[in-house]
């Protein structure tokens, strides 16, 4: 065995003669011939590739095809397939994803993108068996497939007499329901807890009491959390008047709730909807001057607090034992900053994205995989309709970010299919990655979801 | 930019990397050939996206981080040194100078380290980048990059002995 400054002048001295092995200015040359001409056998389109996707567009009920975009190399195969009127998707596209940069352990299927007419999408949840997805907006909840081989016309929409969009959609663990806080019938009562039954579409109030937003006593039940063995949890706020405290709720059936653990001070408090094991995380914010993110075991036993100085970020992901916080950008370029929260050791680590520094991209989406292990970020370039990242980083067991790869490239991670002369509401807020084991669900614009298979 | 003058920025960017590029990669997969490949795949790619590479800050470190990641892809690498096996049953190696065999034998432990170990190794002895600009093309910080080559050096100083000519293998 040798010392370091051995190993040190070993390698200076090999990757000198390295250096020196290295093609001279006639293998260079040729090289660049080479290149000139592979670049010249490629079809020109302005210097990408392109594919061609089937793309169904039914406005007012009529189906026509709408446009064909993108591809090369694809024989366009993929069926057309018609929409019922009063089905709310409009368009559907399918292709290939571009993928110089593809990191070692994930590859990628084809992207399933489904574009909604009307009002702003705002929350979406994967079925646990991730061959759903739900989407909710002001009018209504939908329930769509992740499949490109089921058909459209089987999604199915429960329309919402309120006019309010329905916050923090949760799956029940066998799939048969959603559970959500929604202040169902719009006269100003506090957000209650919801239960849709997917198969008869009837909607029951599981924490009605009755009480309006600013009357005495009113309680905010919101963040609705299913564990595994499918017990449904919540957070209760209360007493507004008096600063609010959030305190863990278990629901035992019959619009009855039991209170657990201590009460959590901080106004007005965000929910992750990840369950972390046996704890449910939740972050308190707008403390002056920090912002305190909290486990709370629902055995009620311990809390686990961690104080974050400074900024005041939200969570945008529970996995694992990690959360993926973010908040507004302290610079003048705009976009967001984000870190990774790891529970147990108290960490709290920025995630480095050395993209943002030399380009126009901005950061619109984020999530983290099943098992925390990893982060996705998506960046979209403002001025390059077609330089969007998806990117891929580990996080180590000390919950500090690797460096990010490139899995892939393309319109397919832009809002609004990328076009920089649309500025969705999508980008003034961080579009939701939903990470599942079978792929990446996203939705960076108010009007869109894609779904990204893990092959 | 017109077509002309956007070839010309290309084409010195191409002279000034792409010997950089084979020999960084040369180390890091083990053959000549797929380092080639893989160069000027990532040039091609840059030269496709020239228009934004052109106007980062470091379009090299874009470059290389490109080249790295596809190194990165193993079936890919397989498949490409498969193919420049069978391109050299008919096409004699390049005529340039090959590394000696102590420093194959080196760079075969190097191969053995950790992706992001064999990544600062190779930019910072064979491209010999400053710890700021191989935290660049990282994306990490100099930190991160610093404690990457110690743990890479250690490695390496288990596996390897001193010889008497000075060199080690």
């Amino acid at each position: 065995m040798i010392d370091d400054e051995q190993v040190e002048g070993a390698l200076s001295r090999a990757g000198e003669r390295q250096r020196a092995a290295a093609p001279d200015a006639g293998a260079t040359q040729r090289a660049l011939q080479q290149l000139h001409a592979r670049r010249a056998a490629e079809p020109d389109n302005g210097g990408h590739r392109r594919r061609v996707w089937p793309i169904v567009a039914v406005v007012g009920g009529a189906a026509a095809v709408a446009l064909a975009v993108v591809v090369a190399g694809n024989s366009g195969t993929d069926t057309i397939r018609s929409v019922p009127a009063t089905d709310p998707v409009v368009t559907e596209q399918r292709g290939e994803l571009d993928l110089p940069d593809a990191a070692p352990d994930l590859s990628l299927g084809q992207p399933l993108v489904r574009r909604f007419d009307g009002l702003p999408l705002t929350d979406i949840a994967v079925s646990p068996d991730a061959d759903r997805i739900a989407v909710s907006r002001a009018s209504e909840v939908c329930i769509v497939s992740t499949s490109p081989a089921v058909p459209t016309d089987a999604d199915r929409c429960y329309p919402f007499p309120s006019g309010v969009a329905p916050g923090s959609i949760t799956w029940a663990p066998d799939g048969t329901a959603l559970v959500f806080h929604h202040d169902l019938f719009g006269f100003g009562q506090e957000p209650d807890l919801v239960e849709l039954d997917l198969a008869t579409g009837e909607l029951t109030v599981l924490t009605d009491d009755g009480v309006p937003i600013d009357g005495d006593g009113g309680a905010l039940d919101i963040a609705p959390t299913f564990t595994p063995d499918g017990t449904l949890y919540f957070f209760r706020l209360s007493d507004p008047s008096d600063g609010v405290q959030a305190v863990l709720h278990r629901y035992d059936g019959d619009g009855v709730a039991t209170a657990i653990g201590p009460a959590l001070a901080g106004v007005p408090p965000t929910a992750g909807r990840g369950v972390s094991d046996d704890s449910i995380v939740i972050m308190l914010s707008a403390l002056v001057g920090s912002s305190e993110l909290v486990s709370v075991d629902v055995d009620g036993g311990t809390s686990r607090s961690i104080v974050i100085e400074g900024p005041s970020p939200a969570i945008a992901d529970v996995a694992g034992d990690r959360a993926l916080l973010v908040a507004p950008s302290r610079v003048a370029s705009g976009g967001f900053e984000l870190w990774v929260a790891d529970v147990p050791s108290g960490n709290v680590a920025p995630i480095d994205i050395p993209q943002l520094a030399a380009s126009s991209m901005r950061v619109v989406g984020g999530g983290l995989s099943p098992d925390g292990a990893q982060v996705a970020l998506i960046l979209a370039d403002q001025d390059d309709p077609d330089g969007h990242l998806l990117l891929v980083a580990d996080i180590a067991a000390d919950g500090s970010v690797g460096p990010l790869t490139v899995l892939a490239t393309g319109p397919e991670f832009a809002p609004n299919d990328g076009d920089p002369t649309i500025k969705p509401a999508g980008l003034g807020r961080l579009g939701e990655i939903v990470w599942t084991d079978a792929g990446l669900v996203y939705s960076l614009g108010p009007d869109e979801i894609v779904t990204l298979p893990l092959l | 930019m017109s077509d002309h003058a956007t070839t010309e920025t290309f084409d010195a960017f191409f002279v000034e990397e792409f010997p950089r590029l084979v020999a960084i990669l040369t180390a890091w997969s083990g053959s000549r050939s797929v380092a080639e490949e893989l160069a000027q795949d990532a040039l091609l790619q840059a030269l496709q996206r020239w228009d934004v590479v052109a106007r980062l800050d470091s379009p090299g470190a874009w470059v290389r981080r490109v080249a790295l990641n596809r190194s990165a892809n193993e079936g890919r690498r397989r498949r490409r040194e498969r193919a420049a096996v069978d391109r050299l049953r008919v096409a004699a190696e390049s005529s340039q100078r090959e590394p000696t065999s102590i420093d194959e034998a080196l760079w075969r432990r190097v191969r053995a380290l950790s992706v992001a170990q064999r990544d600062v190794v190779v930019l910072r002895y064979v491209d010999d980048l400053p710890l700021a600009e191989i935290a660049r093309v990282m994306g990490c910080a100099e930190g991160t990059v610093k404690k990457h080559l110690q743990r890479a050096r250690a490695a390496l100083a288990a596996h390897i002995t001193a010889t008497s000519d000075g060199s080690s293998e």
